[in-house]
């Protein structure tokens, strides 16, 4: 069964389901029986939704929004 | 072939998404709307050879990403990798004994994040070295596959899997130093 030390390894591999099933398995058995590993993942994974949630959007302002609308108009214009 | 109405409409609801990877690419407001309004003109100029089974988010982004690479840079000068120094697993994570006695909460996770301010979260993003910062913002942020992502830069799988590790570990390299700047964490 991996270790603490493998776990830490694999970790992001692990989150992005990214690993082969055989070792994707044996970090999971790991992870039932610690539960400071299983922290880390969900710290990690928290993490992650925290930074997506704001950062990923920025509001668009009238004026650009009538800018980006106008690139689809000038063709349809054109036509 | 999609109806040009419907294609304009679809397109534009993934303009604040499109902003927002454009923010952080060119750290500069004037570049980033710049770079999306070349974008959806891209987008709609060769809209005739997009396939209505092909994801339209990720087509716009692989758009987006290679008018940066193409044609950008970012004003402000970003690291370089070399610049970082050694990069630990769970950096973040490793502090927040320290920053939870800091803010006396038990439930250190949500508290801890909130620390940091919304500036800080996109200036850490910001600063990455550009070979991190894009499978960064592709994938943590954006939520786009491993595949995708090589797909979209043309590198290998295992290129984004190693960056995107890197950048990870980076990223929350730099936010250790904000709550060392703020007094949040002891300098060691």
């Amino acid at each position: 069964m991996a270790d603490c030390n493998e776990t830490i390894r694999q970790l992001y591999a692990y989150l992005d389901e990214m690993l082969d099933e055989a070792l994707k398995d044996d970090i999971a058995l790991h992870l039932g029986d610690c539960p400071d590993c299983q922290g880390r993942v969900e710290f990690e994974y928290s993490l992650k939704l925290n930074i997506r949630s704001r950062a990923q959007e920025e509001p668009v302002p009238d004026e650009l929004r009538e800018r980006l609308l106008g690139c689809f108009n000038l063709d349809l214009e054109a036509e | 072939m999609a109806d040009k109405k419907s294609f304009a409409d679809d397109a534009m609801q993934f303009a604040p998404q499109l902003l927002g990877a454009a923010t952080r690419m060119t750290r500069n407001r004037s570049d980033a709307e710049d770079l999306v309004q070349e974008t959806m003109l891209k987008a709609f100029k060769s809209y005739e050879s997009f396939d209505e089974g092909t994801n339209l988010r990720a087509w716009l982004f692989r758009i987006l990403t290679n008018t940066f690479i193409n044609s950008y840079h970012a004003k402000k000068a970003r690291p370089q990798e070399s610049d970082l120094g050694e990069l630990e697993d769970l950096y973040l994570y490793r502090h927040v004994p320290q920053l939870a006695d800091k803010i006396k909460s038990q439930s250190a996770e949500d508290a801890v994040f909130d620390l940091f301010t919304d500036d800080e979260v996109k200036t850490a993003l910001e600063e990455l070295p550009e070979a991190y910062l894009m499978p960064v913002l592709l994938a943590d942020i954006q939520d786009f596959s491993y595949q995708e992502i090589a797909d979209m830069l043309e590198v290998p799988l295992g290129t984004v899997m190693s960056r995107l590790h890197r950048g990870r570990k980076a990223l929350q390299k730099s936010l250790v130093g904000f709550a060392q700047e703020r007094g949040l964490i002891d300098v060691t």
